[in-house]
């Protein structure tokens, strides 16, 4: 106990000293072996970053089965990056990405048959149309602070829900049907080569969204994220730009739902209600809700888990002496609760979601290291 | 049997189960600010409490909804207290999106432990249906509409007339103020979300009263109350059974109309209209900051 205090204080002790020479270690990394330790703070970027890499390689030469889950991982990592753009770039929260992702399926479905049913054609009219709709249904949401985005949302998912029933009812009973992706002659249905390319799709939006988030739009909506009445006052146009924010995140789901209908092979209303939505909220939350990255995590995270626990838990339970019948029986029921506990914790009390939970262990690991440091130097003077 | 008449009952009815679930949503916004998607979740609760007392035990009817009432409320108090109170003081919106979790979880929980499939309830009331200007009324919904009128009053008298209404309707004005003033705004929320858990509660047994219950269906009518209390106002007690009687005006004279699959569209879409043009609803305070 002692030495743990005599730690402490040293620390505390050492603190002012050590800020004259703070600003010399930046060029020592630079040139020595130190560059290759990640700066403080990138630690759960790198870590996170790596895993996904390692995942998505695992995925490509695994079984059919883990491709199966690797290709739905990438959809839904699309959606999640949509809404990602909106909660945590511009710090808008919303429970519509179910709704968009109809939007995009359906929108998907309603042009097989006509002129624009070439694969990538679909692809972009469903961007298209998604921002339109987040433009039309985010004035009334967008005009009011706080809880107005949430409001107009959910009636935007009951809505989009109902009109696509009424239209399934009335036009195609068993849903719509959404022929294999084929681009050009080359043949992207299934196994592997649809895979690659929905990762390359989702590549290419991950960039897309890098690359916005460093222009000016970017910085206008960390503003708003900050606070929406200092972005008023430094000029950022808060209505204007969180309206574009919500189309954005709309045209960006509304893809990931076209890709979403190309994987199942149907377009069914059933599919994209409040339930998806709040699964997409879940997503970016729990990996966490200031980065991308975490967004991605968060999406592979969800997708994948209930696979996971389909295979695993009945044996857990069963070398616990329980009954697996019981997880078996109600396994919908005990995931979607579980989901809904998992996100309830991590809006209340780490909303940074995993990347804050790698980075409280980052700096806690540091502290300690620093303080053993302090320590052996202390005992060598 | 006159169609409009039946559709003027219908809609007093299934009103009166909005209008109950609106009440909680507004004594829980004027306490806290915070809007909470759960109140489906609690009708649910009380419902299948409700059912449970009835089908397995066979209680009288008021018992068993004394029972329900006030075990969902303690229960609704109690989950406050324990998951939200620390966040809900400092930050109303992230506990509103915590709240959707909540309603997850006790979506799933009663899925567990009573099944997906709907379940009707034995006849806890007369079958009985009387014949008022040309509408059948059933005694069901004679009892629904008055749970939801006695809740109203009883929760407006509240409001009006003792030191704790006082104290509550201090909190809705100005939160810091009536803290200075020596009101303890956490036991106002706390004792908000135990009358939210009441109303929801009895909202449950009314909407089981009325049709079999099952716990998408139950926790959906948390959701589809919310155009109800854009209607009357967001902070407005007596305007949300208001808003909830003419929201099912309008769903039930869409449906009569147009059909079924219009309804959610049409009170969704005046939602939304409503938020555009009038945010603030019929007798809400307008205190939305326009940035």
């Amino acid at each position: 106990m002692t030495t743990d205090d005599d730690a402490t204080a040293q620390v505390a002790v050492a603190d002012p000293r050590d800020s004259d020479a703070a600003p010399l270690t930046p060029v020592v990394r630079r040139l020595g072996v130190g560059s290759l330790v990640p700066r403080e703070g990138s630690f759960p970027r790198v870590l996170m970053a790596l895993a996904l890499i390692a995942l998505g390689i695992y995925a490509l030469f695994g079984s059919p089965f883990i491709i199966l889950i690797g290709q739905s991982c990438a959809v839904y990592a699309v959606a999640s990056m949509g809404q990602s753009l909106l909660m945590g770039g511009a710090g808008q929260i919303a429970i519509s990405g179910g709704a968009f992702m109809a939007v995009g399926a359906f929108t998907t479905g309603m042009l097989v048959g006509t002129p624009l049913h070439a694969f990538p054609l679909p692809l972009i009219v469903s961007i298209v149309v998604g921002w339109i709709i987040g433009l039309v249904v985010g004035l009334p949401g967008l005009r009011f602070r706080g809880l107005y985005l949430l409001l107009a949302s959910l009636a935007l998912q009951f809505i989009v829900t109902a009109v696509t029933e009424q239209y399934e009812a009335d036009y195609h009973p068993a849903g719509l049907v959404i022929p294999p992706l084929t681009l050009g002659s080359l043949n992207l249905s299934a196994g592997k080569s649809l895979y690659v390319t929905l990762v390359i799709i989702l590549l290419l939006v991950c960039a897309f969204i890098w690359l916005i988030e460093r222009t000016g739009v970017g910085l206008a909506w960390r503003a708003l994220r900050e606070s929406e009445v200092a972005a008023a006052i430094s000029g950022v146009d808060v209505v204007r730009w969180k309206l574009y924010a919500f189309a954005a995140s709309g045209a960006i789901t509304a893809a990931a739902g076209c890709l979403f209908a190309y994987l199942v092979g149907i377009a069914d209303y059933s599919a994209f209600d409040l339930t998806l939505s709040i699964t997409l909220i879940t997503m970016v939350f729990i990996g966490g809700i200031r980065s991308r990255l975490g967004a991605l995590v968060g999406a592979v995270a969800i997708t994948a888990l209930p696979y996971l626990l389909q295979s695993d838990v009945p044996g857990w339970m069963n070398s616990l002496g329980l009954g697996a019948g019981w997880y078996t029986n109600n396994e919908a029921e005990v995931n979607a609760g579980l989901f809904s506990l998992l996100f309830l914790l991590v809006v209340l009390f780490e909303p940074r979601g995993i990347e804050g939970l790698l980075a409280k262990a980052e700096s806690g690991t540091r502290h300690l290291v620093q303080a053993v440091r302090r320590q052996k130097t202390q005992e060598a003077t | 049997m006159n169609v409009a008449a039946q559709v003027v009952e219908g809609s007093i009815a299934s009103g009166s189960i909005y209008g109950l679930v609106g009440v909680g949503f507004a004594l829980l916004f004027r306490a806290s600010k915070v809007l909470s998607f759960c109140q489906g979740g609690f009708m649910l609760l009380g419902a299948f409490i409700f059912y449970d007392l009835e089908q397995n035990n066979s209680r009288p009817f008021l018992l068993a909804a004394l029972i329900t009432v006030v075990i969902v409320a303690a229960f609704s108090a109690l989950v406050y207290l324990i998951v939200f109170a620390r966040v809900a003081a400092r930050e109303a919106f992230a506990t509103s999106v915590a709240t959707i979790g909540l309603a997850g979880v006790l979506q799933a929980g009663v899925a567990i432990k009573f099944g997906t499939a709907p379940l009707t309830l034995p006849n806890v009331v007369s079958t009985h249906a009387y014949n008022w200007l040309g509408a059948v009324v059933p005694t069901a919904d004679i009892v629904a509409v008055s749970l939801a009128v006695f809740a109203t009053v009883v929760l407006l008298i509240l409001l009006r007339f003792t030191p704790l209404g006082l104290r509550m309707n201090a909190v809705a004005d100005n939160v810091s103020l009536s803290v200075h003033l020596g009101v303890s705004a956490s036991r106002i929320a706390t004792i908000a979300w135990g009358l939210a858990g009441f109303t929801a509660a009895l909202a449950g047994i009314a909407f089981s009263l009325r049709a079999s219950v099952d716990p998408v269906g139950v926790s959906n009518v948390g959701l589809l109350a919310f155009p109800a209390i854009i209607l009357g106002g967001l902070d407005s007690v007596g305007g949300a059974l208001l808003g909830g009687l003419l929201l099912a005006g309008i769903q039930n004279t869409v449906q009569q109309i147009w059909g079924a699959g219009w309804v959610e569209v049409i009170s969704f879409s005046v939602m939304l209209g409503l938020l555009l043009l009038r945010p603030s609803g019929m007798f809400g305070k307008n205190e939305v900051v326009r940035l």
